[in-house]
């Protein structure tokens, strides 16, 4: 499975995620919803890039799933800043320490891109120990 | 078994458009199901899966009587697109998967005497300032700044306080549905993120696909339903189509997180898998709560398409260098079709107070119902269906039979067939814009990738989803519009 790819069902657009372990899959769902919003990774060199540093509790890790993408789509949506990039403190199944590597948006979304849902989301486990997810996104 | 798989035969066919899916255990329901489609919606709702969505909203606990959808049915998250169903008000249950994220998305329609042949030489000047002076996309602010008193304000008021502080007039508010107010007093049960994502956003239209129409009425289907609507053949009219922005975004998001810290046991007790259905008792913290936030976001969309209404009229005096009166500018009707609310229906033959949530539906009252403004009781309510983008809208009226099927609910637009990825590559050599001008619609937009997940095609035909309305009895077809000019935001 690639480790992340954006697809559409009839009225939304989502995300399928793969990677070994959380923190790959959260920086993959971090990377496929930067390619549904622009079509593109961004690039931002590090020492250029705004730090915002921020922390989760949840009772799941879909649930941090959900609340790191939410993060993003907020610095997004009320700042107008893009996540390039994240670096993690701490990432494990109910507990996210990160920081945010953000930069100003040039240009417009290619989506309205208006919430994280939990529709169908389930991080499983494959036969080749991958983890996999599917977010999908209201728009 | 993949619902895909599913055969129409297993639905019952009442009528030429109802089709009912009786209650069935092994299928986790606890009521039946019924879809107002033709034979061709229904299959493409098993097709797209959102027959599985009518189904899951049958399983939840307390639902009355069945489990609907509306035949702009596809597929959503939780409900599906066109899904309503009912909860007694006093024990049932509240889910914001029943309302959306967008809360209070609706349109909102005004007539004008201004005849369509008047409008040919200001029709880019039109488009341009819209474009120009309305904020639209996903990150655009209002021009309109607000304080935070003054936004809890709009919160409490909505419509009522645009009237008082921007402009329109008092007249317009009976035009709203619920009178562009629903009661909101807790103001606690706001989080800090949706004040701050909302106070600036009062007065945007947003992204995705929400526009402002320039319309020509070009078929009065009921002559004396459009008299009384103020519309009149051969005149512009305006539709616009917004909802809460990033404000009722957030409210629910916020909600879900809040009900999911106790709804999932519940969930799993119902073997309900989709978490997009999360429910809180109404009586409950959690459920009042909610309701109340509800009602704020509400508010705040009403007050958002207000005060787009008057800066919408303050463009077209500008441009017609005449005032709004003698333009003949009017509110027809405001309606939301992402919300849920307190009504009074019959159950059984008793009159019961129940929870009604509409996710991409339209209420749709009959003539006499109290709810509905004096000057169209006669008629009944008016049911505002936009097509998709470069094609007609209806207006058409609400019916006996809506109270009786569907809990006076309509369908609220085309309902995309496509989607957004399939969209674009179909749309790929497509020169979206030069293609509508050739029917006489100009298109302004920011987003060349957005006109191309807009296409018609994209779309199911207005015209079979308001055959099928007006076929099962649930709304009645008063009059046509078409687009002249289309801004999308």
């Amino acid at each position: 499975m690639k480790p992340y790819e954006t697809f559409s069902t009839t009225a939304d657009v989502g995300i399928r995620i793969s990677g070994p372990n959380l923190r790959n899959l959260f920086e993959n769902a971090l990377k496929g919803l930067n390619i549904l919003l622009f079509d593109r990774l961004p690039r931002v060199p590090a020492h250029t890039s705004i730090q915002q540093k921020f922390q989760l509790e949840g009772d799941s890790p879909e649930n941090l799933l959900v609340n790191f993408l939410a993060e993003i789509l907020y610095h997004l949506q009320q700042y107008g800043k893009v996540t390039a990039n994240v670096t993690f403190r701490e990432l494990s199944e109910k507990h996210l320490d990160a920081t945010l590597h953000l930069a100003p948006l040039t240009g417009t979304p290619d989506h309205d891109i208006k919430s994280v849902t939990y529709h169908n989301l389930e991080i499983t486990t494959g036969d080749d120990n991958q983890l996999s997810a599917e977010v999908i996104f209201d728009v | 078994m993949d619902i895909r798989d599913m055969d129409i035969k297993e639905f019952n066919q009442l009528s030429p458009y109802r089709w009912e899916l009786e209650k069935d255990k092994s299928k986790n329901m606890k009521a039946g199901a019924e879809i107002f489609a033709s034979q061709e919606i229904l299959q493409a709702a098993i097709d797209d899966a959102s027959i599985q969505q009518v189904i899951n909203v049958s399983s939840l606990p307390g639902i009355v009587s069945r489990s609907l959808a509306m035949p702009d049915i596809h597929y959503g998250y939780g409900f599906s697109i066109g899904g309503t169903a009912a909860f007694p008000a006093e024990d049932g249950i509240v889910l914001p998967g029943g309302v959306g994220y967008d809360i209070n998305c609706g349109v909102r329609l005004i007539s004008t005497s201004i005849p369509a042949d008047e409008i040919k030489k200001f029709r880019d000047q039109l488009g341009v300032a819209i474009l120009r002076d309305i904020p639209t996309g996903l990150t655009k602010k209002s021009s309109h700044k607000m304080s935070q008193k003054e936004f809890m304000r709009v919160l409490q008021n909505g419509a009522e306080e645009i009237v008082n502080n921007y402009g329109g007039e008092k007249e317009d508010l009976q035009y709203i549905e619920s009178g562009g107010k629903l009661d909101f007093h807790d103001t606690g049960v706001i989080g800090p993120r949706a004040i701050e994502r909302g106070k600036n956003q009062v007065g945007s239209l947003g992204g995705g696909n929400h526009f402002i129409e320039i319309q020509k009425v070009d078929k009065i289907y009921d002559p004396e339903a459009a008299e009384t609507f103020g519309l009149r053949e051969g005149d512009i009219s305006i539709l616009l189509h917004t909802g809460s922005r990033g404000f009722g975004h957030q409210v629910a998001s916020d909600y879900i997180e809040k009900l999911r810290k106790r709804g999932l046991d519940k969930l799993k007790k119902f073997g309900i898998k989709d978490h997009q259905l999360i429910f809180a008792e109404i009586k409950s913290k959690e459920g009042r709560a909610y309701l109340q936030a509800l009602n704020a976001a509400s508010n705040f969309a009403w007050a958002n398409r207000h005060l787009l209404m008057t800066d919408v009229i303050q463009i077209f005096e500008h441009v017609f260098r005449n005032s709004a009166k003698k333009l003949g500018m009017q509110m027809v009707y405001d309606q939301a079709h992402n919300i849920a609310k307190f009504e009074t229906h019959t159950v059984k033959g008793k009159q019961e107070n129940l929870l009604v949530h509409r996710k991409g539906a339209t209420r749709a009252f009959p003539p006499g119902h109290p709810d509905v403004p004096a000057a169209y009781r006669n008629a009944g309510q008016p049911v505002l269906i936009p097509g998709s983008m470069g094609t007609a809208s209806y207006v058409l009226k609400g019916t006996p039979e809506a109270m009786e099927l569907t809990w006076g609910t309509s369908a609220h637009g085309a309902g995309r067939r496509m989607s957004r990825s399939k969209a674009i590559k179909f749309a790929s050599n497509m020169a979206v814009r030069e293609n509508l001008k050739h029917k006489n619609i100009l298109v302004f937009s920011h987003s060349q990738k957005g006109l191309k997940e807009e296409i018609p095609e994209a779309y199911k035909k207005i015209d079979d989803v308001i055959e099928v309305t007006e076929g099962a009895g649930i709304s009645k077809k008063v009059a046509r519009m078409v687009p002249l000019v289309v801004v999308k935001g």
